[in-house]
């Protein structure tokens, strides 16, 4: 035998080796056992990643399997592969068609007109997917968008994701499906995805700016500022008069590092008022005469009524509102309700869902409610309802959490501030925006007695003391990597942990320890490990929890401070240490922290931050009464006294109506 | 047994932290105060809430103290025995094979469920569910929870109770039967109390499941025949199966009784499944029903709270009765005997132009110049008495629905085609409409209403029935829209309410105009669809309610807009009329030609076909004999007869034209002898009670039956001399 032969009968061998593993497949497949098919394929298409056969037969499980996409997919590359077999044509035309890709589906119809059959594998190729013209009478476009959207809007993000990518990959040019994967897997936490679907989106659909607004957003959430001002910028030009694109433009502004960006946010904001606020004077239409003699009619509009960081500010408020003088009512501008809402409406007197209401319809509807006061609790961010402020159907319009800022909204006549935030929120009004002082704090909680004990502290049993840090680097940008190293090099052989994000994504990671390399300290950075369960909405709550038996003392993020982390931390015993900014989000750490009556943790400079938390974590014994101590301290302050607060924002309430 | 979609996860916002309130004090039993029924609530009855007599005595395990919480041991729910031979696990595996068989979505919910919290058991080894520190039970496990809670809830049990009917609520036939057997058996010695003295009840709501400890002692109590079990967290069913056996629950149930889970985290599902449950299985066993709060929670506080609100005794509404039946049967035969009228077809194709859905309340006013503006870009449904405010105003409806029987409707109608120019309406109506009422109109398409007797009987297919059409004729019209595949609803002047009480519909329409009468009162509040509130009744929130049921049934890719200055309706976003803003439409006229042209003719061959079938002359006795048979063996207080008699009646059914003739007489007959036979004391008493009313009943139906039977010979008998 010459070697030619040998190596011809080699050939033949190793071909009949592979035929008989497509047999196998063929005949598991026959008898329905999937997942056994799968198996043999997978296995095969390992050692003979050149061979077709075995990708067309994973396609044809794939689309027994209802994923169309993926089979699709597979089918594709086993047409790239072999583009003379025409039983892959044929498929291709068949499943294209049947999803709703006519033209895709008739190029491959056409196609197999010019094809060969497959000469050995025919007895595969189920029925349906070789009746071009049955498809063109069933015609389904697939349903994976709309069940996405359908998902998104409960707030499900994650499964609306994957229905999202299954229908991507049937509709590569979906734009819309590709805004919205983005935008779910945005609200995952998973930026890194969040980014490569938008840049997906902003390439199908260029001048689309909301998909520039969202770009913008999650590459904010990463820390890549100056990419995310200008996609935020891009869609600004794209379109200048939309009120939810000017939202996540000044949102962005705020979490920008720089403060001579962050200079501009003022004047943005009262370029925008200028162009769009109606004028009426604040308090028009009210007979304060009669104020004594009848309830205080208040109404809290808000996209955000459900499990999140704000809502327990919220719900302290409206649980403990005085009804008998009070009548509250609440507008909620977001599709889908939770449980969380529902204990809510429970509390208020009205519930009204204003989701997809124009403007000026709910306006009529605020009118028609007879409201005094409207709190606006949106501000800046997603679901904002600038438009409708901007109508001033309310006799008296307030904003309290604001975001970013409380005031420079337009359509706002009075801005709740503290203590700490009084002087900033004077700075920031714009026209004849005033700013009402709450005694106590800006904002309280009601005590987390459902928390778990506080546990022990980790320097008290390792002897290394760790720092902890939230894992956002929207809020960790080069200054607060600076800071933290700083911190980290003033106590030798501390570490640093971040966390209570839930899962951290790995481009989060590498950007995170990115930061920390310039310093010399990423040996001493680690993440938050949470235990991955069923449930990430609500293993993420027992993982936030459970961070703070991680850390000894927790480091605020500047310019934006952590707000509901630093209750909790506080009542997890855990220290927080603060640097106010100049700006409504740089002053919320210090605000709450005086609530608290921990103003010792609050620092102006940054030396100051350093010297604080070296103070703290090189004195092991204060550290550990702290942890021991803390929670009953801060139990009786004004940051858990929610009772006192309500009576605070009730009070300010009644002094703005008698103006 | 059946269930509801399931639920959201177990969280601290569900399990509320605290110690729960016991049940007695959570669940207060007030008298309520109610107006007089109108013409369309005649049918329902009244429900009130009161709290019967305390029983003597306290059980021993109310006494006992509370047992200090253990600490969990590792894995903690397979940590104890169950039985000295199984095990939790054993126990659980029991129980997933009996839902496996039963039902098999909660089966597959169970078994992939992974739980948040954990089941732990106390030093006594009581069990309870922890979470994020906080106890279900406080801290003093399942059963000693229950045990304090069950005793305050038979101190003060929170229960539905109606008032007791008399003839001035009840029809004709159920009133003469109502008084007969009154009659005799105040005569015999018989007496009443207020309020039932046993704690037997048909229906038997729990609101929790919990780890079930409380259902046994329910459930034997009350004896009920059908048992509903909400939860809305899942989790907490999951440990259920660990400890509470429902194998045996489940079979203790059988064939003759049923249980139904409602799985779900959303209040308003969970008050429509109780609403539905209770009308499909037995309206007649209403009285009595028994609410059981097992652990706080917001959600099912607000299911509790929204029956409540609702009155459930309106999700009982519109069951019919005889007279009306009959006389609806004759109005269909009289309509369609000549095989001249279109009929509801099921209708393919998509309409690409808007509906709007025209009603005549009192808003209606205000946006006529509007509707007037947009006439050619819209395709116009009046409702009714919008006819005039319409016409009145220069507009010309494309289609006009009409839905009751009534005769007073045709001189209103008559005048109106004196003065407008009526030619280039279609009506869609009823097929019970007063005849006489089409002739008035070029041409009619004609419908079934699926609630009543007269579609079983003459329907040729199901797509000739109208879904939910009633009670008002803006549902009607909404659901003549839906089905004719319109995307885009307006609605103008569909009120379901008014502002002012006094000034319930359009200045235009015949009560402003013609002294029109409307039959039921506007005594509560809603709502309003541009905020602050309406003033509402019965029959409009029994309107609004199916309105907002059309709405949810079809959604997807449809959009819906409420333009009235009236009640909200949920599921209809609110749009100032002044910002009604719609595209330029080619050509309406031929588009409503098509959509006429699309209907067919209910031939003469049809009505003939379906007379025949239906055999009314050999049905009627049968049937009646049946039902009377449902009494015969039954001792009244296992409510066994209830059960028998709903088999005949079906109450979710709509394919049996006989039943429908009679069920809603019938029901009022049984909700009588229900009500009264639950407030006996004595068992002589009783027994004399039933062996009355066993008589009287029979009776009744027979009476039925020969009026039936006549009315029917007369209708043939004028049609073969009109034929002639």
């Amino acid at each position: 035998m010459t070697e030619n032969a040998t190596a011809q009968a080699r050939a033949s061998d190793a071909d009949e080796e592979y035929y008989a593993e497509v047999e196998r497949a063929t005949n598991v497949f026959n008898q329905r056992d999937y997942s056994a098919a799968i198996e043999v394929c997978e296995k095969a298409v390992k050692r003979w990643p050149e061979r077709a056969e075995m990708y067309f037969i994973l396609g044809v499980i794939a689309y027994e399997m209802g994923n169309q996409g993926r089979a699709i997919t597979l089918i594709e590359k086993a047409h790239q592969i072999d583009p003379d077999c025409r039983d892959y044509a044929e498929a291709l035309a068949t499943i294209h068609t049947r999803v709703g890709n006519l033209t895709n589906g008739l190029y491959y119809a056409k196609l197999t007109l010019t094809l060969e059959p497959h000469h050995r594998f025919r007895p595969l190729v189920p029925a349906p997917l070789s009746d071009y013209f049955g498809a063109l009478q069933n015609v389904r476009p697939s349903g994976h968008y709309l069940t996405g959207a359908r998902l998104f809007n409960q707030r499900r993000y994650a499964e609306a994701a994957d229905a999202l990518r299954a229908e991507i990959e049937i509709n590569r040019d979906h734009f819309e499906c590709s805004r919205l994967l983005g935008r779910a897997l945005h609200m995952t936490g998973d930026y890194g995805r969040a980014v490569d679907a938008l840049h997906a989106a902003v390439h199908l659909a260029p001048r689309d700016a909301k998909a520039h607004a969202y770009l913008g957003d999650s590459l904010l959430r990463l820390g890549r500022f100056s990419e995310a001002i200008a996609s935020h910028e891009r869609a600004r030009r794209l379109a200048p008069g939309d009120a939810a694109i000017h939202a996540a433009v000044m949102g962005g502004l705020a979490f920008h590092p720089s403060d001579e960006v962050w200079a501009t946010y003022r004047k943005r904001a009262a370029q925008w008022a200028r162009r769009s606020v109606r004028t009426r004077a604040p308090g028009s239409g009210i007979d304060k005469a009669t104020l004594d003699q009848r309830k205080i009619r208040v109404g809290y509009i808000s996209h955000a009524f459900f499990e999140g960081p704000e809502m327990a500010f919220i719900e302290a408020l409206l649980r403990h509102h005085d009804r008998s003088r009070f009548e509250v009512f609440c507008y909620q501008h977001f599709v889908t309700k939770d449980s969380v809402s529902t204990t809510l409406e429970s509390h208020v007197d009205s519930w009204r869902n204003v989701y997809d209401t124009d403007p000026v319809t709910a306006s009529y509807m605020l009118q028609g409610d007879g409201l005094d006061i409207l709190v606006d609790l949106s501000g800046h961010a997603e679901g904002e309802r600038l438009e409708l402020l901007r109508e001033r159907a309310v006799p008296v319009q307030v904003s309290w959490l604001g975001h970013p800022e409380a005031a420079a909204s337009p359509g706002i006549d009075y801005v709740l501030s503290d203590a700490v935030t009084a002087r900033h929120d004077r700075r920031m009004c714009l026209g004849d925006q005033e700013s009402v002082l709450l005694q106590g704090g800006l904002v309280a909680v009601r005590p987390f007695s459902h928390y778990p004990a506080v546990s022990e502290s980790p320097a008290g049993a390792h002897r290394i003391v760790t720092f902890g840090g939230v894992c956002d680097l929207g809020r960790i940008g080069p200054d607060v990597a600076a800071l933290w190293s700083d911190v980290l090099m003033a106590v030798p052989g501390s570490r640093l942990v971040l966390g209570h994000v839930g899962a951290i994504p790995q481009a989060v990671r590498n950007h995170a320890i990115e930061l920390f390399a310039h310093y010399g300290v990423t040996d001493r950075v680690s993440f938050q490990e949470p235990a991955v369960t069923a449930n990430p909405r609500g293993a993420d709550r027992l993982a936030d929890l459970e961070y703070f038996s991680l850390i000894d003392v927790m480091l605020d993020t500047t310019p934006v401070n952590g707000t509901i982390e630093t209750c909790q931390a506080l009542w997890m015993g855990v220290p927080v240490i603060n640097l106010t900014a100049r700006r409504r989000a740089g002053l919320m750490g210090a605000s709450i922290l005086t609530a608290a009556g921990k103003t010792e943790w609050v620092a102006n400079t940054r030396r100051r931050y350093v010297k604080m938390a070296a103070d703290l974590a090189k004195d092991p014994a204060r550290l550990a009464e702290i942890r021991r101590s803390l929670r009953t301290e801060i139990e009786g302050s004004a940051l858990f006294d929610v009772r006192a607060f309500a009576r605070s924002v009730e009070n300010a309430y009644r002094a703005i109506l008698q103006k | 047994m059946t269930r509801s979609p399931v639920s959201e996860p177990f969280s601290p916002a569900s399990l509320e932290p605290g110690v729960a309130p016991l049940a007695g004090e959570t669940t207060e039993a007030k008298p309520r105060s109610r107006r007089p029924a109108g013409d369309g609530e005649k049918r329902a009855g009244k429900t009130a809430t009161a709290a019967p007599p305390r029983r003597r005595g306290k059980s021993a395990a109310a006494k006992r103290r509370p047992e200090k919480p253990s600490v969990r041991g590792a894995g903690g729910k397979a940590r104890r025995k169950m039985t000295p031979h199984e095990t939790p696990e054993e126990l659980r595996a029991r129980n997933l094979e009996t839902f496996r068989k039963c039902s098999e979505p909660i089966y597959r919910d169970l078994l992939n469920y992974e739980p948040k919290s954990t089941l732990v058991y106390t030093d006594s080894g009581e069990p309870d569910v922890e979470f994020m520190g906080t106890r279900l039970y406080g801290g003093r496990g399942a059963h000693t929870y229950a045990r304090e809670q069950l005793d305050s809830f038979w101190r003060t049990p929170n229960r539905l109770y109606q008032s007791l009917m008399d003839s001035r609520v009840l029809d004709n036939h159920s009133g003469e039967f109502g008084t007969a057997m009154m009659k005799r058996v105040l005569k015999s010695g018989v007496s009443f109390k207020v309020i039932p003295e046993s704690r037997s009840a048909y229906f038997l709501v729990v609101m929790g499941i919990g780890l079930a400890p409380h259902l046994d002692e329910l459930v034997g109590e009350t004896s009920c025949r059908c048992l509903l079990l909400v939860e809305p967290n899942l989790e907490l069913l999951h440990h259920s199966t660990y400890v509470y056996d429902w194998s045996k629950l489940i079979e203790k149930f059988g064939a003759s009784r049923q249980i139904q889970f409602v799985l779900t985290s959303k209040p308003e599902e969970i008050s429509r499944a109780i609403q539905g449950t209770i009308r499909v299985q037995n309206p007649a066993g209403l009285d009595g029903t028994v609410f059981y709060s097992h652990y706080p929670n917001s959600i099912l506080h607000k299911a509790h709270d929204d029956l409540r609100r609702q009155d459930i005794a309106v999700g009982m509404m519109g069951l019919g009765f005889f007279e009306d039946e009959i006389n609806m049967i004759a109005q269909t035969y009289q309509n369609l005997r000549h095989g001249k009228m279109r009929i509801m077809d099921s209708i393919e194709g998509n309409m690409s132009i808007p509906a709007f859905i025209v009603g005549s309340g009192p808003s209606l006013d205000e946006t006529l110049p509007i509707i007037k503006a947009n006439q050619d870009r819209a395709v116009i449904i009046g409702c009714g008495s919008a006819l005039d405010p319409l016409l009145a105003n220069g507009i010309t409806p494309d289609f006009l629905v009409l839905l009751e029987r009534d005769p007073d409707l045709l001189p209103f109608q008559q005048g109106t085609s004196r003065e407008f120019d009526m030619s280039g309406i279609c009506l869609v109506g009823a097929t019970n409409l007063y005849p006489g009422i089409t002739d008035l109109y070029d041409e009619t398409i004609m419908f079934f209403r699926p609630g009543i007797s007269s579609y079983p009987l003459f329907k040729r297919s199901t797509h000739q029935m109208m879904a939910k059409p009633d009670p008002l004729v803006a549902n009607g019209a909404l659901s003549f829209a839906q089905r004719t595949g319109f995307r885009d609803f307006y609605f103008f002047g569909v009120d379901v309410g008014a502002k002012d009480a006094d000034y319930h519909h359009s200045k235009y329409s015949w009560y402003n105009t013609k002294g029109m009468q409307i039959g039921y009162a506007l005594d509560t509040k809603t709502q309003a669809n541009f905020g602050g509130t309406v003033t509402t009744g019965t029959v409009f929130l029994w309107s609004k309610n199916g309105l907002e049921q059309s709405i949810r049934m079809l959604s997807g890719g449809r959009h819906y807009y409420n333009c009235s200055d009236g009640g909200l309706i949920q599921g209809a976003i609110p749009l100032h009329p002044s910002r009604l803003s719609l595209p330029k439409v080619k050509s309406k006229r031929r588009l409503v030609r098509e959509l006429i042209d699309r209907f067919p003719f209910y031939s003469k061959e049809d009505f003939d076909e379906a007379w025949a079938t239906a055999d009314v002359h050999r049905t009627i006795p049968a049937f009646c004999k049946q039902l009377g048979d449902c009494l015969k063996e039954n001792d009244f207080s296992d409510m066994g007869y209830l059960t028998e008699a709903m088999k005949l009646l079906k109450p979710g059914s709509i394919d049996d034209g006989v039943a429908m003739l009679f069920r809603g007489s019938v029901y009022f007959m049984l909700m009588l002898l229900h009500s009264y036979g639950q407030r006996i004391s004595t068992r002589k008493e009783r027994t004399r009670f039933q062996r009355i009313a066993r008589q009287e009943f029979t009776r009744a139906l027979k009476r039925m039956a020969d009026e039936a039977l006549e009315f029917f010979d007369a209708v043939e008998a004028e049609t073969h001399a009109w034929n002639k």
